[in-house]
């Protein structure tokens, strides 16, 4: 039943507005990573160009490694957030069952939108990840 | 004057409403580097989008993400003096807000606002007349100030040991017109509009200690924006350099960024 009550016909401020359709989508982090800088790009191509994009991704946290358990992000796993690092396995050398963060960035070109996970690695060795799902969720809006 | 353009009588795009709860919360400081969360209910059974803020250093600025610094995705390890992180995630039926309180001269005490939403309508299960604006009676996102701003931030001053494991941090403010203090979504870009990076985004690169060929990373860049009554914020993060020469490594030419900041502002709550 329609409540006429709660008509809206006119507001003196824009509102957000959802632009597309919920893109959902999964890629997986798997391979090896190595001392410096680890990327793993997807490359998302949209319906159209996006105004402000709004990204949640969802995977792993920081739980259940061996060594080291300093418990740097406090976001259990399954759940779903806008800023942070998916938790990755890694085994090589002297290091088993080691927790390895990829912290997720989004960019976009028109409507290309990349999505970049970035590992770091300070010490000098090879570790082979155990693959891990990532999934995200994209959002568009308008403002006018 | 009625504005045309703003009617919404048959509107065919989703409004963003907001699921019927408080809208802000209160966590108090636990010790140097311990975490302190609130927990939201919002039981709608399936994963919606949220968004969070906090007043992270009990002043009147609403962070809406987390509050980029010298030590932003630094590789620099011990003990430093972090700054707080806001961290926030969400599943099918709940929303947590986590406040790390920062260690050393960055440790806060007392407690600090947060403030936070769950729209609806985010998953394909959601029965498709919740799409229509004119029956919504749920709290709509508001743009109250849209603006745009230029930040030169250029860099890591150079010559000074440790100093390229750091980000240099340039922050300008301008008044807030809207007069409340306020949560802000926002688009960056350092290639002068080419390409957009989402609020949150962090960038980061490499680069080699010549004297010992070992190679580190560092942020190249990154953004905060915070809101109080009277003043907007924007926090700059800029730790791109070149390879660093020396022994000790004191050697480098740091890399001039111009950030390019679109924000939109809306209501806390």
């Amino acid at each position: 039943m329609v409540d006429l009550t709660k008509l809206q016909s006119y507001s003196e401020t824009p509102s957000f507005k959802q632009n597309l359709d919920d893109v959902l989508g999964s890629f997986n982090i798997s391979g090896t990573v190595v001392s410096g800088v680890n990327t793993r790009t997807v490359v998302v191509n949209l319906d159209q160009a996006p105004e402000i994009c709004d990204i949640e991704f969802f995977g792993r946290g920081e739980q259940g490694f061996s060594t080291p358990n300093n418990q740097t992000d406090p976001r259990p796993s399954s759940t779903w957030f806008k800023e942070g690092a998916i938790w990755v396995r890694g085994d090589g050398g002297i290091y088993s069952n080691y927790p390895v963060p990829f912290t997720l960035s989004a960019s976009f070109i028109g409507a290309t939108l990349t999505i970049t996970a970035i590992c770091a690695i300070q010490f000098d060795a090879t570790l082979t990840l155990t693959t891990e799902a990532v999934q995200y969720k994209i959002v568009d809006y308008v403002s006018t | 004057m009625t504005d045309l353009d703003r009617l919404s009588h048959f509107y065919d795009l989703n409004v963003m409403k907001r699921a019927n709860l408080p809208g802000s919360g209160i966590i108090t400081y636990g010790g140097a580097g311990t975490d302190r969360s609130i927990l939201v209910d919002h039981n709608l059974g399936y994963n919606p989008f949220f968004i969070a803020g906090a007043d992270i250093f009990r002043n009147g600025i609403i962070w809406s993400n987390n509050y980029v610094n010298e030590y932003t995705e630094s590789s620099l390890s011990g003990p430093v003096n972090m700054f707080p992180q806001l961290n926030y995630w969400c599943n099918s039926s709940q929303l947590t807000i986590n406040l790390r309180n920062g260690d050393g001269t960055n440790t806060q005490s007392g407690s600090a606002d947060v403030y936070y939403a769950v729209y609806l309508d985010y998953d394909t299960s959601v029965n498709p007349i919740d799409d229509l604006v004119s029956i919504s009676d749920y709290s709509q996102d508001k743009i109250v100030y849209h603006d745009t701003i230029t930040i030169v931030n250029d860099g890591v001053t150079t010559g000074t040991t440790y100093t390229w494991q750091q980000n240099k941090v340039v922050q300008s403010t301008i008044p807030n017109p809207y007069g409340r203090a306020a949560l802000a979504r926002a688009r960056w870009s350092i290639d002068g509009g080419a390409s957009w990076q989402s609020l949150e985004s962090k960038i980061v690169y490499t680069y080699t200690l010549t004297a010992f060929g070992v190679v580190l990373w560092s942020l190249d860049s990154a953004i905060s924006i915070g809101c109080s009554d009277s003043t907007i914020y924007f926090r700059t993060a800029n730790g791109r350099h070149g390879n660093v020469t020396g022994n000790p490594p004191t050697g480098y030419t740091p890399t001039s960024r111009t950030f390019l900041i679109e924000f939109w502002l809306y209501e806390r709550e």
